[in-house]
């Protein structure tokens, strides 16, 4: 179902809808969508036509008819009880079949990725290099294609600093969760994974896995003025042309605009 | 039709019950049906408010980049929108409908504590006023530098930390928010316990609990909701205010605290709040659509039962506003469970509502259209429940614009139709006149194709990645037309309500033809004269079914042909 090519009549608009997914993790959340939206539907569109042919059916035509005072049938109560009790139960067996697969970030996933919402922008870290440089982007994550990513997601804003050192076995994530500041925000990318929070003092987790492209969505939990322009977009980039665009840079900041950033170019 | 003919002496109440005259005893009354009028009243005039606040964000809205109103001001406006339709018309327009009809339901002559239940009332202007109080706080400014840019709460309706804390949100406007809330919660409560107590100790003779009026019910099951979910709103939001103002770190993270609680501690409310909303419009449509039909609501005991199975497990779906918040899997999955199983109850009320139709005799007056409009509105938004129950499928809805559509289909088109189901339905009980058939239709029907215009397409924004709560868009997300057709629906529905005004109006200029009983009630309100006299009975009538007007009618129609034949 292609929603946006209903409402876009231009070329120009971008994906933001997760019914058109681009990685494993939101093709796994459609498998889920697809069946509650279908039993939704039919149980929706079921019960209103018994309302309607009732409310048609059975209008007054004389204001002396007394009709049958009847109130109440057993079975058919009972009925109604269990029919939706077993489809409801159907829909989160479903969901809790896959929940895990959505939640949980693969225990060989080979790269983490911390992301850092602040009042009102996303950064994304990938660690350090050999000199100690943190390795960063702003505003667009790149990911190496079908590669399983795990992400960690924190808020900070001033008057917390980035962490410059950390303790052992800890994590840039967990180091700036530790400073507990900033306010919430939620990162969404509506075509691979969905969203997840970033709250002060924790970290939240999610994970990806992209097909070659462009994804974009953008902050979904109210942090501000400035919430509508906290925007966010994600490229999966060839694996060769990953590694270039963002370990290739000496500065530690990923240039969007180098070649080996563009998608397509070279 | 069956006119109660009041052939009694006028007894020694009239003498001495309420005898409060002009302005001053407005001001003054202690009768629960004056004081359920100025609860009307007043809610519906912060609906009307509410609503142009609805307008202006639609406005802005209409189309991508919209420069109408600035982030401040939109972040101003929503959040305001959001509390005056919540906590200053849903919550208290049902306490006033409670107030006035619960005595009467119940054969009772007041409320339990008719001083009470007038504090209860008037907090809720000096509430309102509190918190709207906040659009007179100022901006500081440093020379010609906006250090702080006051206004009233703009951090949204559910007030999350660390937003609403002093450092991100720094007008006073914020903590007259929180102290307005405070304000309308204690009226709340108090109201909870009046209607708990009149409930329990003053039903007339007869009128056992397999016997009171589904409405009543209705109010039974909200009404100790509130008193039992209330204190922990009121107590996270005064742990927001000392955070603010004296330094204490509840939910500060940087100093030990920890901002997930909060969550924690509002949904606790925030989602039986959700109840407190809807049930009384349950119980509403379980009167109306029995009269309407001319048959018994059918199943009363599980229509009573599921009530409060909604009531219980209400406590304990709250989580499913958390699914995003990366609370551990297992905690996440069982209220995906609850959140699923609290479908049940409300499947089996519409059932029952649907088989009270079934095989009856249906007139379409205004309150019976806008019964029938409830049940086709609310099984979307209850639908729509069940659907973002599913972890997997909130996901990726959480947050959008398909929530907003979620929570107007179940307040909107469940609570506020049920809403003027009730003001249609009682209109001639309360002032002895009938608001037009006419003009109520048009209403209706603006109604119906108004809110189906503005929240439908809503679903398919939140499914395009619309994020709720947005002061503008891109134009690049193809999001334009949707919203603009949007707002066009919300100026449809402000016709509608602008129709209902004119009929109100108009109405309220007609001359008192309303009967006793117009509509062949079932329950005690219809016992009594239109309006009731200040002391409600002449005698406390007994009840002898659940159907106690029914009763009498059927016996004076007997008496009269067995004495002739």
């Amino acid at each position: 179902m292609n929603l946006l090519a209903a409402v876009c009549g231009n070329t120009t608009c971008v994906d933001t809808s997760p019914l058109n997914s681009g990685g494993v993790v939101d093709d796994r959340m459609q498998t889920v969508y697809t069946a509650v939206f279908w039993s939704s539907v039919v149980l929706g569109a079921v019960v209103t036509a018994l309302l309607l042919y009732s409310m048609f059916r059975f209008r007054r035509r004389s204001d002396d008819d007394e009709p049958k005072q009847f109130h109440s049938n057993t079975r058919l109560e009972v009925g109604w009880t269990l029919l939706p009790l077993v489809v409801f139960l159907s829909l989160f067996a479903l969901t809790a079949a896959n929940m895990p697969f959505v939640n949980d970030i693969p225990a060989n996933a080979p790269m983490r990725v911390t992301v850092i919402g602040v009042q009102f922008s996303w950064s994304f870290d990938y660690g350090s290099t050999p000199s100690g440089k943190r390795i960063q982007s702003f505003g667009t994550l790149y990911v190496p294609e079908n590669t399983e990513v795990g992400l960690e997601i924190v808020s900070t804003d001033p008057p917390c600093k980035p962490p410059t050192t950390l303790a052992a076995g800890e994590t840039f994530g967990q180091a700036i969760s530790h400073e507990g500041c900033g306010v919430n925000h939620s990162f969404f990318v509506p075509s691979l994974a969905g969203q997840m929070n970033a709250i002060p003092g924790q970290v939240n987790t999610m994970w990806l896995s992209a097909r070659q492209g462009t994804y974009y969505g953008q902050c979904t939990e109210l942090c501000g003025v400035g919430h509508a322009g906290m925007t966010n977009t994600v490229v999966a980039l060839p694996n060769n042309q990953f590694q270039s665009c963002v370990f290739g840079s000496p500065s530690g900041t990923v240039d969007s605009n180098s070649a080996a950033c563009k998608l397509g170019g070279s | 039709m069956a006119v109660m003919d009041v052939t009694l002496p006028r007894p020694r109440f009239a003498a001495r019950w309420d005898k409060s005259k002009g302005i001053l005893g407005w001001l003054t009354t202690v009768d629960h049906k004056k004081i359920a009028i100025m609860y009307l009243v007043t809610t519906f005039f912060f609906f009307i408010v509410g609503g142009v606040m609805a307008l202006l964000i639609r406005i802005q809205l209409a189309e991508p980049q919209n420069s109408f109103l600035t982030p401040e001001q939109y972040n101003q406006i929503f959040t305001m929108h959001g509390t005056t339709m919540i906590f200053l018309w849903i919550i208290p327009v049902w306490a006033g409908f409670g107030n006035y009809f619960v005595p009467l339901m119940i054969g009772a002559r007041d409320m339990a504590f008719p001083r009470v239940n007038a504090l209860s009332f008037w907090l809720i202007p000096l509430g309102g006023l509190i918190m709207y109080s906040g659009f007179l706080v100022p901006a500081v400014l440093n020379g010609s530098t906006v250090i702080c840019p006051g206004g009233p709460g703009s951090a949204g309706w559910t007030g999350y930390v660390p937003l609403t804390g002093s450092h991100y949100s720094c007008s006073m406007g914020q903590d007259l928010w929180i102290i307005g809330i405070h304000v309308l919660g204690i009226s709340s409560m108090l109201g909870g316990i009046n209607f708990l107590s009149t409930i329990h100790n003053m039903r007339a003779p007869g009128m056992s609990w397999g016997r009171l009026p589904l409405f009543v019910w209705a109010q039974e099951i909200t009404q100790a909701l509130v008193v039992l979910a209330s204190p922990f709103i009121a107590g996270a939001l005064a742990m927001v205010l000392l955070d603010r103002q004296i330094g204490t770190s509840f939910f500060v993270p940087s100093q030990g605290g920890n901002a997930l609680l909060y969550q924690l501690l509002f949904w606790f409310y925030s989602h039986p709040a959700v109840y407190i909303m809807i049930l009384p419009a349950f119980g509403l449509i379980s009167e109306v659509i029995p009269v309407f039909s001319r048959k018994p609501i059918f199943g009363y005991k599980a229509m009573a039962a599921s009530l409060a199975a909604i009531a219980v497990l209400g406590f304990i779906v709250f989580v499913h506003h958390m699914f995003v918040t990366g609370l551990p899997l297992v905690v996440q999955t069982f209220f995906a469970f609850t959140t699923m199983i609290i479908g049940v109850p409300t499947g089996v009320k519409i059932f029952n509502w649907l088989a009270t139709m079934w095989g009856g005799s249906i007139r379409y007056e205004t309150p019976m259209l806008f019964a029938a409009g409830f049940l086709l509105m609310f099984l979307i938004g209850g639908i729509d429940g069940v659907y973002s129950g599913s972890l997997a499928v909130d996901r990726t809805i959480h947050g959008t614009y398909w929530v907003v559509s979620h929570i107007h289909y179940v307040l909107f088109g469940g609570s506020v139709l049920g809403v003027f189901s009730a003001i249609y339905y009682w209109f001639p009980k309360v002032t002895g006149r009938f608001l037009s058939e006419k003009l109520g239709k048009l209403h209706f029907w603006l109604m119906l194709i108004g809110l189906n215009l503005t929240f439908m397409p809503m679903h398919i924004l939140g499914l395009l990645g619309m994020p709720r709560r947005i002061s503008t868009y891109l134009d690049n997300r193809g999001w334009g037309d949707l919203n603009s057709l949007v707002t066009f629906g919300a100026f449809l529905i402000a016709i509608s309500v602008t129709v209902f005004l004119i009929n109100f109006v108009v109405s309220l200029r007609a001359p008192k033809t309303a009967p006793d009983d117009p509509w062949e009630g079932n329950t005690l309100e219809w016992a009594t004269s239109s309006p009731p006299p200040p002391y409600n009975f002449e005698e406390i009538p007994e009840v002898h079914s659940a159907r106690p007007v029914r009763d009498r009618r059927l016996a004076k129609r007997a008496a009269p042909a067995g004495s002739s034949g």
